[in-house]
C-alpha cells in the first residue's frame, strides 16, 4: 500500500496530479484513492492540481441535453419522495425481528420447563434453529430512503425482491447484484421498477448468503450489464440481515 | 461585451449558482432545477466529451443532479467556483463510467469529434479570463506532445496505458513525458 512517508514531496505532488487528471488505472489508482481518503494533506494536493486544470473545462462547449431529461430527474425525486412510504416496510421488518426473539426466548422456556420434569434423563440439547434462515436487505441509495426490499428464505433457496420504489430509466435495465464480503459481485438478474418478483438462487450461492453479503441495484444498458459485472453506476445498496 | 462586462456576469452567475447550491444542500426542490438550468448544458458537454454517447451522457447528468442534495453541503465557496466543483464531479463520474464499460466497444472518438473545440473566448466564462489564459500560455510553453498528452488525459479521460498506446511510446517513456510537463507546468503556474 502506497505510504505517504515512502515518497519524496516531489513524488508525493506528482501522484496527485496523476490521480487528479486520472491517469492512473487499476491498483495504482485505488492506491491514490486511498491515500486521498486517509491523508488530508496528499487529498488538498490532488485538489490543487484539479485547480490548475479547471480552466481547460473552459475548451469543453455545452451542449444541450435532451429536454426530457429534466423530467426524468423531477421524476427520480418525485419517486424517492414517495419511497418513504417504505420506511413502513422496514418497521414491520423491526416488528418481525422482534417476534422472532421473542419465539425463540419462549421455546427455550418451554424446553427448560420440559426438561425439569425429567431431571433423570440426559437433557437433550436444543434444537439450534438454522442460522438465518430469513434474510431481509432494505436496498437504499446513500443516505437516501428505500427502493426496493429484498427477502430471502434459506428453506425455498429464493429471494423475493420488490422494488416498489425503483425509478424507471428509458432505455436502461436495472440489475440486481449479490455482493459477497468477499470477491466479485454475482449478477441476480434485471428487476423491474414496481414489479415484485422470486429469483431462484443457485445452490452455489446459498453459501454466500450465510456471510455479511450486500444486495445492490445498478443501472445497466438495456438488457442488462454485458461483462458479467456491473458496469453502471450502483444506484442503491443494503445489508442483509437476520430477521 | 467587454472583457469587464464578462468578468462582471461571470461574478454574478457564480453567487446566483452558490445560492441555488446551498438551496439544494437544504433540500429545496426548486433550486435544484436552478442549478440544473444553469449548468446542465457545460456538464452534459463534459461527459458527451468523455463518453461520446448520449445516452450514457444523459445517466451521468441524472445521478450526480439527483444527488446533489447529500453532496452540495461538501462544496465550499471559499475554496473554487462551484462549476468548477460541479464540472470535476461530472468529469470523475463520467471517466468512472467510460472505465466500467472499457470491454464494451464504443465510438468515442468519432462522435466526440463531432463537438469542436470552442476558443477559450467563446467558452461559457468557468474561471476568470486570466486564470485561463495563464494556464493556455504555460501549456503552450511546454513541449508539444508532454501538452498534448496533458490536454488528452484532462478533456478525454484518457489513462496512461491508453495514452502510450495512441502515441505508439512505451508507458515509461509516457510517465516521463508527462512527469516532465507537469513539473515544468507547476513551475509556470506559480506565483
Amino acid at each position: 500500500m502506497t505510504d505517504v512517508r515512502d515518497l519524496s514531496e516531489e513524488d508525493c505532488d506528482f501522484l496527485a496530479a496523476e490521480l487528479a487528471l486520472r491517469l492512473l488505472t487499476g491498483t495504482e489508482e485505488s492506491e491514490a484513492r486511498a491515500l486521498e481518503a486517509r491523508d488530508p494533506a496528499f487529498a488538498a494536493a490532488v485538489a490543487a492540481w484539479g485547480d490548475r486544470f479547471a480552466p481547460l473545462f473552459d475548451r469543453i462547449a455545452p451542449v444541450e441535453p435532451d429536454a426530457a431529461l429534466w423530467g426524468r430527474i423531477a421524476r427520480g425525486l418525485a419517486l424517492r419522495g414517495s419511497a418513504r412510504n417504505l420506511a413502513s416496510v422496514e418497521r414491520r421488518v423491526g416488528w418481525w425481528r422482534g417476534a422472532a426473539i421473542a419465539m425463540t426466548a419462549l421455546a427455550a422456556a418451554l424446553a427448560l420447563v420440559l426438561g425439569l420434569g425429567n431431571l433423570t434423563r440426559q437433557p437433550t440439547p436444543l434444537p439450534q434453529p438454522a442460522a438465518r434462515q430469513h434474510l431481509i436487505a432494505s436496498i437504499a441509495p446513500e443516505g437516501g430512503p428505500a427502493m426496493a426490499v429484498v427477502s430471502y428464505e434459506a428453506t425455498a433457496a429464493s429471494l423475493i425482491v420488490t422494488p416498489a420504489a425503483l425509478a424507471p430509466v428509458v432505455g436502461h435495465s436495472h440489475q440486481l447484484w449479490l455482493v459477497p464480503a468477499e470477491g466479485n459481485p454475482h449478477s441476480l438478474g434485471l428487476v423491474t421498477p414496481g414489479d415484485a418478483r422470486r429469483i431462484a438462487v443457485p445452490a452455489a450461492l446459498v453459501r454466500t448468503f450465510a456471510a455479511d453479503a450486500t444486495i445492490a441495484i445498478s443501472a445497466e444498458q438495456e438488457g442488462g450489464s454485458p461483462t458479467g459485472q456491473p458496469a453502471g453506476p450502483i444506484v442503491a445498496t443494503g445489508k442483509l440481515r437476520p430477521v | 461585451m467587454t472583457g469587464a462586462d464578462f468578468e462582471s456576469s461571470a461574478s454574478t452567475d457564480r453567487t446566483l449558482l452558490t445560492k441555488a447550491l446551498a438551496g439544494v444542500a437544504g433540500g429545496n426542490a426548486g433550486a435544484l432545477e436552478e442549478v440544473y438550468s444553469r449548468t446542465a448544458a457545460k456538464l452534459f458537454g463534459i461527459c458527451l466529451r468523455i463518453l461520446g454517447d448520449r445516452g450514457d451522457a444523459e445517466d451521468i447528468l441524472q445521478d450526480i443532479y439527483l444527488n446533489l442534495d447529500r453532496r452540495a453541503a461538501s462544496f465550499d465557496p471559499d475554496r473554487g467556483s462551484p462549476i468548477a466543483w460541479l464540472a470535476t464531479i461530472t468529469r470523475n463520474r463520467a471517466i468512472d463510467r467510460l472505465r466500467a464499460r472499457a470491454a464494451r466497444p464504443h465510438v468515442t472518438i468519432d462522435q466526440a469529434g463531432e463537438v469542436p473545440d470552442p476558443s477559450p473566448d467563446a467558452a461559457t466564462l468557468l474561471e476568470a479570463v486570466q486564470d485561463s489564459a495563464r494556464l493556455e500560455a504555460c501549456l503552450d510553453e511546454l513541449e508539444a506532445r508532454h501538452a498534448g498528452a496533458i490536454r488528452s488525459a484532462f478533456l478525454d479521460g484518457i489513462s496512461y496505458p491508453e495514452l502510450a498506446t495512441q502515441s505508439a511510446v512505451p508507458l515509461g517513456t509516457m510517465k516521463s513525458w508527462i512527469r516532465r510537463g507537469l513539473l515544468r507546468l507547476r513551475e509556470c503556474l506559480s506565483p
